[in-house]
């Protein structure tokens, strides 16, 4: 049996190196020049850092990212905190309805995204909420929470009542339960959450892109303003889409399998 | 005794109910939330639907009743959106779903071998790459003159193409984006659901001489019917809202030769300057959204996976 299943070592190869090889052709492109005669060839390579330097230097990309962080920061916290709460007391099951409330919030987690945003649009821009921090942290928050809100649920489930029952019996509210034994004993469950929680606000373009205009555009927002379809600088493009991707890669490898539970949840039992 | 018991009674009682209170308000803030941020933007929606509305200027919205669905189902383009998104999703579905499945089996059949978790782990990165920045880089290297594709394609000896620009060629150029960011998420369900089947059914198989295409035909697939038709749904949902990808690369052209049915909302809001019409538009979405939502639901929860049930 083994001997038959080597062959498939060759293909598998080939579709691996298939996949990752547009990742390795973006991060190679980035310490290129392409301003000089000749290098937008694919076949020439003299490496160089300048598309970093000055991706820096004239997009003001460094604050875009600040942007990003504080954004995708400022709902990934606000999201984990109120899913916690949310999410206990749906797996405690202490009354009725809980069950139609996860198929709600399940439901909410899929409406596409294109259906919300002109009705957000009018309604921040009646309140003056367009391009502020405030108007884009609580759109993200209308898709971070359905998300977090059915992990979490599954997650605790798996904690035995008898963990809360004895902290109850000690005199502990709830909320002490809950933060006291339920969220460290669903540790890698919570972070699994806090992770494609901040991933997905991270990567978010749509809402950016169309309800912030100028102090609060987020740095997945300027990489497609900059590939214009006159002149592209793809160098200094690469180089943004890299430091994008890179903190996302290291937590992949720091979290291999983390990540590998949290991606097929709700699909596959944990 | 007879004294005593009422007191327990009570005492076990009212915690519970306390608890119960306690939790219902513990739920409250969220919920609460969710309600503003998602319930009243789509009553909005339905509200615009039947109104005539300009998306930038401050005019009250005038009643037209279902005059904004009359208009889109009289336009070609609309049709044409709807059709373009369902064609993108079936084919990208198509390809992902047996790429997937064909990958998880050699992986599943190998997994005693050294490097497999690397295998996975490289597989998974595409997941992690923002979607725009997904249709960017494929942007570069779709590029006519001096994109990497052509550059290698002209060495093998494959036909060069302009592949965003040809009318023929975009709506499937932007596929294999899908095609190639989401194949892992199919690959990574369908693992872990090999991996959770009973290995004794496989023993078995093996001792009878079942070669690994039979093995698969008649014990895998069986088995997991109902995990693929989750994926095959969650990848539908997803394509019928893809949007990052189309901007960073077409923004619906050649023409609107991959304007879809998202990338026609967003024009007619913000192009078309018509709140009203890409209301319309988006209530033809949701429609659509809502029938594959259900079905997932009634799937999911056969499986004891929404909210993790069956204590």
């Amino acid at each position: 049996m083994r001997r038959t299943s080597r062959i498939w070592l060759l293909p598998l190869g080939l579709v691996v190196m298939a996949w990752i090889f547009p990742i390795l052709w973006t991060a190679v492109t980035s310490f290129k020049n392409l301003e000089k005669p000749g290098t937008l060839r694919p076949d020439t390579f003299t490496p160089t850092f300048d598309n970093y330097v000055q991706v820096f230097a004239e997009r003001d990309f460094g604050n875009l990212l600040k942007n990003s962080i504080l954004v995708a920061g400022g709902a990934t916290i606000a999201t984990m905190f109120l899913a916690c709460m949310a999410s206990y007391a749906l797996s405690r099951r202490r009354f009725r309805g809980g069950e139609t409330v996860n198929s709600w919030v399940l439901s909410l987690r899929m409406i596409p995204p294109i259906v919300v945003v002109v009705p957000f649009f009018l309604m921040l821009d009646t309140v003056n909420f367009l391009d502020t921090y405030h108007g884009l942290f609580l759109v993200y928050l209308s898709f971070s929470l359905p998300f977090a809100i059915f992990m979490l649920t599954g997650f605790f489930s798996e904690i035995p009542l008898s963990l809360d029952e004895a902290a109850s019996a000690d005199g502990a509210g709830p909320m002490k339960t809950l933060f006291r034994i339920v969220v460290p004993s669903a540790r890698s469950g919570i972070a699994v959450t806090t992770i494609f929680t901040f991933i997905f606000a991270w990567n978010e373009f749509l809402f950016a892109f169309l309800l912030t205009r100028d102090k609060w555009v987020t740095a997945p927002v300027l990489l497609a303003a900059t590939a214009t379809p006159f002149q592209t600088d793809w160098g200094r493009l690469t180089a943004g889409g890299i430091m994008l991707f890179l903190p996302l890669l290291i937590i992949v490898f720091v979290l291999q399998r983390e990540i590998a539970r949290g991606m097929t949840f709700g699909a596959v039992k944990g | 005794m007879a004294v005593a018991a009422p007191t327990i009674k009570r005492k076990q009682a009212r915690p519970f109910r306390k608890e119960r209170n306690q939790h219902l308000l513990m739920l409250t803030p969220a919920l609460v939330l969710l309600i503003l941020l998602v319930i009243v933007p789509v009553i909005y929606l339905f509200f615009f639907g039947f109104h005539r509305q300009n998306t930038f200027r401050n005019e009250p919205a005038e009643w037209v009743g279902g005059g904004n669905f009359t208009y889109l189902f009289g336009q070609p383009n609309f049709i044409d959106s709807i059709f373009k998104t369902l064609q993108l999703a079936g084919v990208a579905i198509a390809i992902e779903m047996t790429l997937g499945f064909v990958l998880a089996a050699v992986v599943f059949r190998l997994s005693s071998l050294r490097g497999m978790g690397l295998v996975r782990t490289l597989l998974t990165t595409p997941i992690l790459l923002a979607p725009i920045v997904a249709a960017l880089m494929w942007r570069y290297m779709y590029q006519a003159n001096f994109g990497v594709i052509n550059f290698i394609f002209g060495k093998i000896g494959l036909p060069q193409e302009a592949w965003l620009a040809n009318p023929d060629l975009a709506l499937w150029s932007v596929a294999v984006i899908d095609v190639w960011q989401w194949t892992p998420f199919v690959f990574l369900v369908v693992l872990a659901g090999m991996y959770g089947l009973p290995k004794t059914v496989y023993e078995a198989a093996d001792l009878d001489g079942t070669n690994t295409i039979r093995q698969i035909v008649f014990i895998t697939v069986p088995l997991l019917w109902r995990l693929l038709l989750v994926v095959l749904l969650l990848r539908l949902i997803d394509l019928i809202r893809f949007f990052d990808v189309i901007v960073g690369t077409t923004q619906g052209g050649p023409g609107t030769r991959t304007q879809t049915l998202p990338v026609f909302i967003w024009v007619s809001a913000f192009q078309g300057f018509s709140a009203g019409d890409s209301a319309a538009a988006s209530i033809v979405l949701l429609g659509m959204a809502a029938i594959i939502i259900t079905l997932l639901i009634k799937f999911m929860a056969r499986r004891g996976l929404v909210g993790a049930s069956r204590r």
